[in-house]
């Protein structure tokens, strides 16, 4: 096996793969998500992203690529099937939740960012985005790491691996199951104790994204603040403390788990309802899940280091 | 306090959960939706998906048709009504896979046909042939059963069905078994089949009925076939039917004229027929659309050989729906017993027909199709509406081969039909 | 059976000489629904049962039932 491992997009990235073309597969899905951050990241100021970002308030926008223009077809989809929840136009609230800061936005803060906010008021028709109102801005980052652990797993495929897994900082993409057919095991973190297995998913296609509310967030005066925003309030959500969904494409899981964290509560009820499959955790600890009732109770709380072959959510 | 507090929260989490699980019934294709869209962004997802989703979804479809035969020109008929067949058929067909190896499906066909069909045909004074019709007065119905068992492994696909097609006058019971097999990683498919067919007509006795007994047919036939994946955007497929017939093969409804007299409608009592169809299907990515591109040649013992051409395009508009226009193409010679009626002296033991059904002809059909897919805009997995056309034009005209003498009974005839199918 | 299915391979084998490998995940085009044998399966069943009424050439795509719904 040819394992690399690599920093991109904010994450820890591996990637685990078989075969004689693995080491030129692993270039090329590396490539690949180069080519991804370096198009779509908005800190970078020669972005595609940076350059819609900068066009904001001016009505005639900017002409964009097939494939943005697909991404841009998928956030309107995923904003409609979340009830206007996943909102690629929310990222701007991070400049009032600066987390690192640890320091709680005042209401007149959050309420002076709501009018920026909404994919509703995006003028888009393919070819052509505007975002009519100045300082609005669209972040590709809820959906592009996912997005690229598909596009390199599909990358190592078109070289003639047929056995691997693509890790992008917890977002996986199955590439093929091992080469003796068993699929891959896959740790979903204890949300409490992160460094703990909670339980280990099979996989051998398709992939897995993980929303963790350990991932992010800041304590003050014990109260807990995510990085899991609402985009029609502007505060965290609460209620779920982990979510992880396996379905055919990562980017799709990494809808549902965003969607389902911003339910606050009835995530997990909402995720059983549409037939994902997931395992959840709340506030409270309990466990939940199409996922979870298949798992084996045995393999809970053990090291997860020690027997991992993935972990779900390096964070 | 403190416990008035936890059960406010307690109550609070309930509603949470009851309005999450509403709106997703309500929204309960999300999964689809979502997948549907990320289709475009992610090369070889399209296969995984439908893999999963043809092993998953229960679906049910529904189709209605309207088809009306041209009524038939007052010059070619002598006597009876000139309206011809019109037929409106409802189908209804449900797909339910039980886990992930065994497959159910259940159709339901129920077609009325009411009108009036031809009878006989005699000279005119001119020596033409000329048609005699049956009143308008019948009305008829026929009901279709369908069942069948799939059993699906890795590799193959191992089916049983039984059905039984019924009308006031005719009885038909079927089954059947088939196998299809998947070698050279998935790129070929081998299929073979068996069915059994047992038929019973009790012809109505009413003024038009030349021989009201019960007769009996037994049919056999065993068919196989391969595809194969050419390249990454085309495959073909080739097979072939052969199918024994056994026992009444006549048309008890209609008669012969020989010489002035009226004889029964007489076939010989077995016939083998032989259908080699191929099968061609090449998409084009510039396009958006794909081609298709069907031949079937026919060939039996009553001395008939049939051609049959279908070419047809499929063009994908706005990632919404698909329209395809198609043309087909018919051409068969006529069987060894056929004339469009007969010089006096035909004895009993002689087979013959007029039947404008064995007689030589070519036809001429012309189809449009538009597909809607309304996944998306109505939250159901797999949702479409179909809707199609078509109008078929016969005569000894179109035929591939010179026709002397055309039947007069020749039909023309247009088919409307819609077909909505969803997943759930 | 066995001797039929060694020479169908081997035809399968020769025909397939001028195919491509095309790759289980480079089937996606394949898999389009505009590239089904049967487009539609209600329209297909529909459309042989009127052929098979009115001409006398059997389908060859297999029709399910029988009857007769001649006239």
């Amino acid at each position: 096996m040819h394992s690399v491992r690599f920093k991109a997009m904010g994450s820890p990235c591996e990637l685990r793969l078989y075969g004689a073309n693995a080491e030129l597969a692993a270039r090329a899905a590396q490539a690949e998500v180069a080519r991804l951050e370096a198009k779509y990241s908005r800190y970078r100021a020669d972005s595609l992203a940076t350059r819609i970002n900068e066009s904001s308030g001016d009505a005639t926008g900017v002409e964009v690529d097939l494939e943005t223009a697909r991404l841009l077809d998928y956030a309107g989809t995923a904003w409609r099937e979340s009830g206007g929840r996943f909102d690629v136009t929310s990222g701007i609230l991070r400049r009032a939740w600066n987390l690192k800061a640890g320091r709680v936005p005042s209401r007149a803060e959050i309420d002076a960012l709501l009018p920026l906010i909404g994919w509703e008021k995006v003028a888009w028709l393919a070819p052509r985005i505007a975002l009519p109102i100045a300082g609005m801005q669209i972040d590709f980052g809820g959906y592009v790491k996912e997005y690229a652990a598909d596009l390199a797993a599909a990358k190592c495929r078109e070289l003639g691996v047929r056995h691997g897994l693509i890790d992008l900082g917890g977002d996986l993409a199955v590439v093929g199951p091992h080469p003796d057919g068993r699929p891959w095991r896959i740790g979903v973190r204890d949300p409490r104790a992160p460094e703990r297995a909670l339980l280990y998913l099979a996989l051998s296609s398709g992939g897995v994204a993980t929303s963790g509310d350990y991932e992010r967030c800041m304590v003050v005066d014990g109260v807990r603040y995510g990085h899991i925003l609402d985009p029609r309030t502007g505060w965290p959500v609460r209620g779920l403390a982990s979510v992880s969904v396996a379905a055919d494409a990562c980017l799709v899981a990494g809808t549902l788990t965003t969607s389902a964290m911003l339910r606050g509560e009835g995530g997990g009820a909402w995720l059983d309802a549409l037939g994902a499959a997931s395992v959840w955790v709340d506030e409270m600890g309990r466990v939940g899940g199409s996922l979870a009732r298949g798992a084996l109770p045995s393999e809970q709380r053990a090291p997860l280091r020690a027997n991992a072959q993935s972990t779900a959510a390096r964070a | 306090m403190h416990e008035k507090q936890q059960r406010r929260a307690r109550t609070r989490r309930r509603a949470e959960r009851r309005n999450a699980v509403r709106e997703a019934r309500r929204g309960r294709g999300t999964l689809a939706v979502l997948t549907t869209s990320a289709l475009a962004l992610i090369p070889g997802l399209a296969e995984r998906a439908t893999a999963q989703s043809q092993e998953n979804g229960w679906s049910l479809q529904y189709g209605y048709s309207m088809y009306s035969e041209g009524s038939i020109a007052a010059s070619k008929v002598s006597a009876g009504s000139r309206q011809r067949y019109d037929i409106d058929t409802h189908q209804f067909r449900l797909d339910a896979p039980i886990g992930s190896h065994i497959s159910l499906g259940f159709d339901v066909a129920y077609e009325k046909m009411t009108g009036a069909s031809p009878w006989l045909i005699e000279p005119n004074l001119a020596g033409d042939p000329v048609v005699v019709m049956t009143g308008a007065s019948i009305v008829d119905a026929r009901t279709d059963f369908l069942g069948s068992v799939t059993f699906v492994g890795e590799k193959s696909r191992t089916s049983l069905t039984g059905g039984a097609s019924l009308e006031d006058d005719y009885t038909s019971i079927n089954f059947g078994f088939g196998r299809e097999k998947d070698f050279n990683e998935k790129a070929s498919t081998f299929s073979w089949g068996v069915s059994f067919s047992t038929d019973e007509s009790d012809p109505r006795a009413t003024s038009f009925t030349p021989s009201p007994v019960k007769h009996k047919k037994k049919s056999g036939s065993f068919s196989m076939g391969l595809g194969q994946v050419i390249d990454r955007v085309s495959v073909a497929q080739t097979s072939i039917v052969l199918l024994y017939a056994d026992g009444f093969l006549a048309d008890p409804y209609k008669l012969v004229s020989s010489g002035g007299v009226n004889l029964v409608d007489r076939r010989p009592g077995t016939r083998t027929q032989v259908a080699w169809l191929t099968r061609y299907r090449r998409h084009i990515e510039r396009a958006h659309g794909s081609f298709h591109a069907d031949y079937q040649l026919n060939w039996d013992t009553w001395g008939l050989l049939a051609n049959t051409v279908e070419l047809g395009w499929h063009q994908e508009l706005f990632r919404l729906f698909t329209l395809a226009p198609s043309v087909r193409y018919y051409s068969q010679s006529s069987a060894d017993f056929y004339a469009p009626y007969f010089a006096a002296g035909l004895t009993a033991a002689q087979d013959a027909s007029s039947d404008y059904r064995l007689s030589p002809y070519g036809a001429i059909a012309f189809k449009l199709r538009a597909d809607v897919n309304v996944a998306e805009l109505i939250k159901l997995p797999h949702a479409r509406i179909g809707l199609q056309y078509e109008h078929y034009q016969s005569g000894g005209e179109f035929a591939l081969s010179k026709v002397g003498t055309e039947n007069p009974a020749l039909v023309d005839f247009s088919v409307m039909m819609v077909t909505l199918k969803t997943g759930f | 059976m066995q001797g039929l299915k060694l020479a169908l391979l081997l035809a399968a084998c020769a025909g397939a000489s001028a195919c491509q490998h095309v790759e289980p995940w480079e089937r996606n085009l394949l898999a389009r629904p505009d590239m089904a044998w049967e487009v539609d399966d209600l329209a297909a069943t529909q459309e042989n049962h009127t052929y098979f009424s009115k001409e006398a050439a059997m389908p060859g795509g297999g029709v399910g039932g029988g009857g007769c719904g001649c006239n």
